[in-house]
């Protein structure tokens, strides 16, 4: 994750950042996953690395890297019903935090935050947390995902089944 | 050494070990019972070979990767001069581990306690403060415990058995098979690329089975047949009806599934049209490659069309290996590993990563299913009723032995799995 400095004269970059990942975010507890593809671009990756200590995830094995056809397939996998570890579909609750902005332009926002993640199925409950990074494209008055970046704190060790979208 | 007594009425219902398979069904204290656990891991584990690494997971002198015999920690590493050792990871000081990463090169070991290091091959290099020991202490009879190390293609084995017959007696018959396993390099040697690594709370054998178990497949991984082009998904559904497809015994445990008997040597080319969906990749290997090769390239892509069971803890399975841990008896942990072409053209390279990606893993389209069906054995197993078994008869109506005297059935058979459990019962019972 890279650093930036706190600039007061961005804050309105960053709440425009930090509503549009709440509002994905709120999307993903209520499994609302058709409205969620809609806030891709259709260009744009979604994933979640396995190696902490790269960026080039398409050369590598990665626990999930979606194109739209894949993150398609996917919320059509989830929600059809016929998966024996997403019938149900566990609930979360999620809470996204320490939102930084981390770069900006008049087509793009780069935006680091952390996402701490309560899952829970048939009497279990978990916690996953995760560093988040999301490429933001400017799409008229709103945003588009270009990126989303989810790196697990345990992303290189033993996972149990996700079966939902972090 | 050994607590025998479950064999005693300690534990109602108790009944001995040779009772509990009979060649048709197994009693389903096998998945739940601590006992029989602890037992498993002296007989089985410390006893057999047992699969710890792939050569290309340690390529190179001072590489080294830290993994499990049964539940024993040891560290694989490749010395100076390229052997390959697999030792304790314990300090023959206090006990304590001398590595806790899961891979990475290094010199030496030091153990973090008292700083005792020790070499590659497990040699105890250096003790600080050596004055302590003066005369009551010689270096060269305190190395980390070296265990017997097996090399089979690449395949690295373990054993704490000293006595453990040599490696390819062991593999036997299932070693022409990794020989075809391994044509999926297209000419290329075969690289592990990284690992999906979950846990499940299931016993280890639940797993076991699950690789010669084709008949789960249409069911369990209903999402993810649904989700191939139409083509594929055919092939996925094809081979429960269709006559050809076999289920194996390959003796001492071992087995192997060939859902698809047409991709079992995968160096012979099958004369079919490259699949729409790699007619793009294909195109771009040819600027660097002959056409017989793009096609063995692109023939190999989805791996071979079996499954390979080696008793007890590693699959060969289509495209990956697949590495099983026992943690407890209601806990496993498991390891798919991404092969892919060692110096072979990235663009397919990069093609077989999204392949694995897509079925394996926490995140994928298959493995949470799986997870899903063997968590539910497990709490299903649970039930306290002592006459109600676990079945393994499916197929034993059309079972027969090959030209070479295996048995074999339809590949959504239990003849794979009964062949483990045979094996089980042998080490087992004694």
């Amino acid at each position: 994750m890279t650093f930036s400095p706190f600039d007061p004269n961005r804050l309105d970059e960053l709440a425009l950042a930090r509503a549009f990942i709440d509002h994905e975010a709120d999307l993903l507890d209520r499994l609302a996953y058709e409205e969620w593809l809609q806030l891709w671009d259709a260009s744009g990756h979604y994933i979640l690395p396995i190696d902490r200590d790269t960026d080039d995830y398409a050369d590598r094995l990665n626990h999930i890297y979606d194109d739209a056809s894949m993150r398609e397939q996917r919320v059509v996998r989830l929600l059809s019903g016929h998966a024996p570890s997403a019938t149900p579909i566990m609930r979360t609750v999620r809470t996204v935090g320490r939102v930084r902005l981390l770069d900006s332009d008049t087509k793009t926002l780069i935006v680091a935050s952390s996402l701490l993640i309560i899952s829970f199925k048939r009497q279990v409950q978990t916690l996953i947390a995760a560093d988040v990074r999301h490429r933001l494209r400017r799409d008229g008055d709103g945003l588009k995902i270009a990126e989303k970046h989810v790196l697990l704190i345990n992303s290189d060790e033993p996972l149990a089944e996700m079966s939902f979208l972090p | 050494m050994l607590d025998t007594s479950l064999e005693q009425a300690s534990v109602p219902n108790a009944r001995p070990l040779e009772d509990m398979f009979d060649g048709e069904r197994f009693h389903s204290d096998l998945y739940t019972d601590p006992g029989i656990f602890d037992l498993e891991i002296e007989r089985i584990y410390h006893r057999t070979w047992i699969w710890v690494a792939h050569e290309s997971e340690i390529p190179n002198a001072g590489d080294f990767k830290t993994t499990h015999v049964g539940r024993t920690p040891v560290i694989v590493t490749r010395g100076k001069d390229g052997a390959v050792h697999v030792l304790l990871n314990r300090c023959r000081h206090r006990g304590a581990t001398v590595c806790d990463r899961n891979q990475g090169n290094a010199r030496a070991f030091t153990c973090p306690y008292h700083a005792w290091s020790y070499g590659l091959d497990g040699r105890l290099i250096g003790v600080p403060f050596e004055e302590g020991y003066k005369g009551i202490l010689d270096k060269k009879n305190y190395p980390l415990v070296s265990l017997k190390v097996g090399l089979y293609c690449g395949l690295v084995f373990a054993s704490m058995n000293e006595d453990i017959e040599p490696l390819e007696d062991f593999l036997g018959d299932a070693k022409p098979w990794i020989d075809l396993f391994l044509r999926q390099g297209g000419g290329f040697p075969v690289k592990v690329a990284g690992a999906h690594k979950f846990r499940f709370t299931g016993n280890w054998k639940i797993q076991l089975e699950n690789t010669t178990d084709g008949y789960h497949f249409p069911f369990v991984h209903r999402t993810f047949v649904d989700s191939l082009p139409q083509e594929m998904a055919k092939g996925f559904t094809a081979f429960m009806r269709e006559e050809g497809p076999f289920v194996r015994a390959l003796g001492n445990g071992h087995s192997v599934a060939v859902f698809f008997p047409d991709q079992v040597d995968l160096s012979q080319d099958d004369d079919k049209p490259i699949p729409p969906q790699f007619e793009e990749l294909a195109a771009q290997l040819s600027r660097d490659y002959p056409p017989e090769r793009v096609r063995w390239i692109i023939r190999a892509i989805n791996g071979v069309g079996f499954n390979l069971n080696l008793f007890p803890n590693i699959g060969l399975s289509a495209a990956f290996l697949r590495e099983l841990k026992p943690l407890a008896v209601d806990r496993t942990e498991i390891r798919h590993m991404a092969l892919v072409m060692d110096g072979g053209p990235e663009e397919a390279n990069r093609a077989r990563l999204r392949i694995h990606e897509k079925f394996q893993g926490a995140g994928g389209f298959g493995s949470p299913d799986d997870m899903a069906a063997w968590e539910r054995v497990q709490i299903g197993a649970g039930a306290r009723r002592d006459d109600v078994w676990i079945m393994l008869n499916r197929g034993l109506n059309r079972e027969a032995r090959d030209g070479e005297g295996h048995l074999q059935a339809h590949v959504t058979d239990e003849t794979g799995m009964r062949e483990g459990y045979a094996m089980w019962k042998r080490m087992m019972v004694q």
